[in-house]
């Protein structure tokens, strides 16, 4: 199906800023107003596991085991199939091309022959379907009437049955953000895959633990106009769906992919970004490696260049010092130093072939490609480039890749690098899908660290083409009173809750946190109305400030209701200081700690009894007793003095009477004497 | 005959009612306005078991929806694409050099594409089909093809014996290498048996195969059997008829069964397909011809003269026997009358008390009685205790290591060849092909119990 992509940049190429070979290598150029003017667009696709008992088709528990050792494996292949309308998919033929063999490590706890694709699957998970359906709600999707299972092909083989199967659940929704909304265009429930252990030349490995964990993705509309609001968008989601309580977190259990072009480019997508942190740079990078191309593509036109004429000669290994290895030339007409062509920070445009002969051709040993600019200690000498031009008769406007590797592979190698030359003439950025070279990985396979943030190639980009209706699920529908339930049981929404938040006066770290973990949040609600006379800035800081304080000092895991409700309730009797909440948290803490088998209900009893505050005459009896025995000692200056009182008087009564009232009284006592 | 297409395929009631009545219909690229907003996409025919309340929508991302008939206000079509599945067809090259080879289709799920209507699969036959699905195919031999039905497994019956014994004596007779008969799993140990009946003194291979992953996945296991199914047809040492199956679950090698002693054990593994009571005969990869495990096979022999017994006795029954089984059950199959029964005792071959007396009257009555053991494994030896002893008093015939589905369709054959109730024993009780075996060596019964430390050791050194 020949449809327009939804994220199409409909702005033409801008040419009167500075050229990208400047800006990438100055990164404090990158600014929003930069990007805007290139017209940039970004959008996003979050992958967030939800938090269900179960795998999604099969009923595994769905538990992460990333350290247990695999039970067994199995060997296999993908083939491509037909689309449903008659046609093979682009990609899945160049992942066929590359012939990988395929092995899954059993991770037996929690998978089962379902996750060998040795059993058809079982009716989607209730629960995720549930959370999933609240989610959607919540970021004001239309729902999906009757959901239809598809199968979306991955022949990378990280779904062991070679597709994944998914579900549309909503569509169109919105966020609000800076004043504006944020488009959602869709949201589906779909499986996760496998986890890569591996992947060298023919031969890849995937790990089974994660595969079938329920997973929603959440595609916007290209709606941030920089990429510092990207990775803010990105935030955003990531709250709403926290906030929901029905997600999974931790290491994995949420991935973005992030949607990049600017005028004149075409969308790329970039997979992989584990963290926030990194989009705003990583952004910035690929808006620039667009920005890179586009200008490849006006110099070579500048060359007079309208096709790429290029030859191709397979050459004997050993002849160049290549032992037992076949060894490809592409002879690129006119091409003279393109190959250098900067394209992001650390990378070139030969990075860009390496990137494709890697993947495609499956050729495993760096650098993959060689050209006469490489600078590593692994170039090739200067005099075998000579050497070479004079024995091929290459001009001197020409420019030389080399590929070692296999005889066949090289084959490969040689079409990919061709091919690839020829979008830059033709599309200038090809449609895409890179993956982000962060954290971990910011290491090059030749040892060199990477600068920062940047991107490599990981395949063409799928199209429609790769989606199948699934033959093994009826379809499911959606009740209105199903939906109406889902409904009436979803919090207030972030956004509304964040402004009553700071309405309420309460400090910015608590505003969030409350508006994104459910528990604190329900539990403030409920106390907030219970207690009418407390302060709600009170009860949010010992939510929130308090509680991370008493888990930092080991005190006190958690504040939970049966400890909050008696605690809020005797300050709203009058019965319990204000100030005296956070040291009587402490204290019941410290207690629980050193006699862990007491009665919790009991111990609060307790405690709130020797925290009982005093009568006003008793009060004043405490403080005329202090006032007189400590008449001729201690400090004289009056506040050293009115600290010294205070610090006499709580000897006497602890925290029994709020800090504020014995000021009064005791500086009405100074005053008197 | 004109052949109009329903343009509400698959809709009915409230859907069909609606299409008709907005004017739209299957293969419609439209935009569709209801309650909350509007859809656009190709409006796909649906599935018949299916609900009456919904339009079901391809969207431009691939992904389909369905729409509740009662929110849709309007449709308007802006187009027509009306999807035509084709597997690309490329003309199967033809070698001189390569052996030819005949594969004859009866259904199943070796090379297909989807029906969007039913959601079934439907099977791509054509040497141009299959050579553009599987185009390594053309590097192993030249291939005939001939689609003699389009059931699926469950719905193979002595009829369809027939007709694939009768193709497949005129293909030998025509001078193939090798013959392979694409199958639907289900069934494909019975028509595997009733082959090795049927085709006596084979001179070249028969080879039934089929596939546990449609074709229409990824990760299908069909190209990988077609291949070895091409090595063992055209290349293979074996003229028999054979079932060719995964080995393992792992793309590694597949094994050649013997007709007479495969058994599905499996309701979707891969590796299904099993040999009991016995070894399997050879193991064979897309990339070379088989490779033998044993030595007891009939070799390839383009001279030696096949026989063809095509005969079917359809009224023949298979009875597994269970706890309380009343005689009626037996009685019924007398007054239908049935010529034949196998039953599938405990044991070593024994049915309660109660059977007794209508057992005794079916053997009178001339209805052939045949004793085999739903263990699978292991010999029915109805001397052994007293039960057995009465049963045979009765007339009832143990068959030995003989498989009850394996029995059932000899029954049915041998009835075919002769009404002479001593001359069907005979038969029955002679061995064409390892339907019995004279003994049950050590490891013709292997079923590894996982869980044991030495077996999930195995488990996790080798491929699964
Ligand atoms: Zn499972």
């Amino acid at each position: 199906m020949n449809r327009p992509d939804p994220h199409t940049n409909p702005h033409p190429q801008v040419r009167d800023l500075a050229l990208a070979r400047e800006l990438i290598v100055h990164p404090e150029s990158w600014t929003p107003e930069l990007f805007r003017k290139m017209h940039f667009m970004g959008g996003l696709e979050i992958h967030q596991q939800v938090a269900t008992r179960r795998k999604l088709f099969c009923r595994c528990p769905a538990v992460p085991m990333p350290h247990e050792p695999a039970a067994a494996r199995v060997y296999r292949h993908m083939r491509p199939t037909l689309s449903e309308m008659g046609t093979y998919d682009g990609t899945a033929l160049m992942e066929f091309k590359t012939k990988k063999n395929v092995i899954y490590e059993l991770i037996d706890p929690v998978s089962c022959t379902y996750e060998m694709d040795d059993t058809p699957p079982f009716l989607i998970d209730e629960e995720a379907l549930r959370k999933s359906l609240a989610i959607a709600l919540m970021m004001n999707c239309k729902i999906i009437d009757e959901l239809h299972v598809a199968r979306k092909q991955y022949l990378d083989g990280s779904i062991p049955t070679g597709f994944q199967r998914t579900a549309i659940i909503g569509l169109d929704g919105w966020i609000p953000y800076r004043g504006r909304r944020i488009r959602i265009r869709q949201i589906s429930l779909e499986e996760d895959s496998c986890r890569e252990v591996n992947d060298v030349g023919h031969e890849i490995t995937f790990r089974t633990d994660r595969l079938g964990f329920p997973l929603l993705e959440v595609v916007t509309e290209p709606d941030a106009r920089d990429p510092w609001e990207l990775a803010g968008i990105c935030r955003l989601l990531g709250d709403i769906m926290r906030s929901s309580g029905m997600v999974r977190r931790g290491m994995g259990a949420s991935r973005q992919d992030v949607n990049v072009s600017i005028g004149g480019s075409t969308r790329i997508e970039n997979k992989g970004v584990s963290r926030y942190g990194y989009i705003p740079r990583l952004t910035c990078v690929e808006a620039l490696r667009h920005k890179a191309l586009l200008e490849l593509r006006d110099e070579l036109r500048g060359r007079g260049l309208n096709s790429i004429e290029a030859e191709r000669h397979v050459l004997d290994g050993a002849e160049l010092g290549f032992a037992k290895r076949s060894v490809g030339l592409a002879v690129l007409r006119g091409w003279r130093g393109l190959l250098d062509w900067r394209t992001q920070p650390d990378f070139h445009f030969v990075d860009e072939l390496r990137g494709v002969v890697r993947v495609v051709a499956c050729l495993d040993r760096f650098p993959y490609v060689y050209c006469e600019h490489d600078r590593a200690d692994w170039a090739l000498p200067t005099e075998r480039w000579s050497e070479l031009r004079r024995r091929m008769n290459v001009g001197d406007d020409d420019e030389l890749a080399l590929v070692v590797g296999p005889e066949n592979d090289v084959a490969t190698a040689l079409d990919e690098i061709i091919d690839r030359c020829t979008q830059a003439l033709t599309e200038a950025v090809p449609k895409q899908t890179r993956q982000a070279l962060a954290d971990e990985r910011l290491t090059r396979p030749d040892g060199r660290r990477l600068s920062g943030v940047q991107t490599d190639f990981e395949r063409v980009l799928p199209g429609a083409d790769r989606m199948y209706p699934d033959t093994d699920h009826p379809p499911r529908a959606v009740s209105r009173d199903e939906l109406g339930r889902i409904d009436d049981a979803l919090p207030e929404p972030l956004w509304e809750r964040r402004s009553a938040y700071r309405a309420a006066g309460l400090p910015v770290d608590v505003v969030r946190t409350l508006s994104r973990e459910r528990r604190p949040a329900e539990l403030f609600e409920e106390l907030v109305t219970e207690c009418p006379g407390v302060d709600p800035v009170l009860i949010g800081v010992t939510l929130v400030q308090t509680a991370r304080h008493l888990r930092r000092e080991g005190l006190l895991a958690d504040i939970g209701p049966e400890l909050a409700r008696p605690v809020f309730a005797a300050v709203e009797a009058g019965l319990l200081a204000a100030d005296a909440v956070p040291r009587l948290l402490a204290e019941y803490g410290a207690r629980l700690r050193g006699e862990p088998g007491l009665d919790h209900g009991a111990l609060i009893e307790e405690i709130l009894e020797d925290y009982r505050r005093l009568p006003d005459d008793e009060l004043r009896g405490v403080v005329s007793q202090v006032h007189r025995a400590a008449d001729g000692e201690g400090p004289r200056e009056p506040d050293k003095r009115g600290r010294y009182l205070m610090g006499r008087v709580r000897e006497r009564i602890g925290w029994r009477a709020p800090g504020r009232k014995l000021e009064e009284l005791l500086a009405a006592g100074l005053a008197k004497a | 005959m004109t052949d109009t297409p329903d343009p509400y395929k698959g809709y009915r009631g409230r859907g069909r009612e609606l299409l008709k009545r907005l004017g739209a219909r299957v293969w419609s690229d439209c935009t569709i306005t209801t309650d909350t907003g509007e859809f656009s996409g190709i409006i796909l025919p649906r599935s018949e078991q299916a609900d009456d309340r919904h339009i079901v929508l391809k969207m431009n991302t691939g992904y389909n929806i369905g729409i509740a008939v009662e929110r849709i206000q309007s449709i308007v079509e802006h187009d027509y694409k009306e999807a035509h599945y084709k597997i690309p067809e490329q003309e199967f090259p033809f070698d001189p050099a390569k052996p030819n080879v005949t594969l004859l289709g009866t259904g199943g799920t070796i090379a297909s594409r989807l029906d969007y209507r039913t959601g079934a699969v439907i099977p791509a036959f054509s040497p141009g089909e299959l050579y553009g699905a599987c185009p390594e195919l053309a590097d192993i031999c030249n291939l005939e093809t001939k689609k003699l039905f389009g059931v699926f497994s469950e719905n193979m019956g002595p009829e369809q014996y027939l007709i694939t014994a009768r193709e497949i004596a005129k293909q030998i007779e025509n001078g193939v290498a090798g013959i392979i008969i694409g199958h639907g799993t289900d069934t494909l140990h019975h028509t595997a048996a009733a082959m090795s009946y049927m085709l006596q003194d084979l001179p070249v291979p028969v080879i039934l195969v089929g596939s546990q992953r449609s074709s229409d996945r990824p990760s299908s296991d069909a190209a990988f059997n077609l291949q070895c199914a091409a090595q063992s047809a055209a290349h293979g040492e074996l003229a028999e008829v054979l079932v060719c199956m995964f080995g393992p679950t792992s793309d590694r090698y597949n094994l050649l069964h013997r007709g007479t002693r495969v058994r599905k054990m499996h309701s979707s593994y891969r590796s299904t397909f099993r040999t009991l009571g016995d070894t399997p005969l050879a193991t064979v990869t897309p990339e070379a011809p088989p490779e033998p495990l044993r030595r007891d096979f009939t070799r390839r022999d383009p001279e030696r003269k096949l026989n063809l017994y095509d005969v079917f006795e359809e009224r023949v029954a298979i009875v597994y026997y269970y706890p309380n089984m009343q005689p009626d059950i037996i009685e019924s199959l007398i007054d239908n009358g049935y010529k034949g029964i196998v039953i599938a005792g405990t044991g070593l071959g024994h049915v309660n008390k109660p059977l007794y007396e209508p057992l005794r009257k079916a053997c009178e009555s001339g209805v052939q009685v045949y004793m085999t053991v739903q263990t699978l494994w292991g010999y029915a030896q109805m001397y052994v205790y007293d039960t057995g002893r009465d049963l045979m008093e009765l007339g009832v015939v143990p068959l030995a290591n003989m498989l009850p589905e394996a029995a059932y369709i000899k029954l049915g054959w041998a009835l075919g060849m002769s009404d002479d109730a001593e001359r069907v024993k005979e038969l029955m009780l002679t061995p064409v092909n390892g339907e019995i075996t004279e003994r049950e060596q050590y490891n013709a019964y292997v079923v590894l119990q996982g869980g044991l430390p030495e077996v999930d050791a195995f488990l996790h050194d080798h491929w699964r």
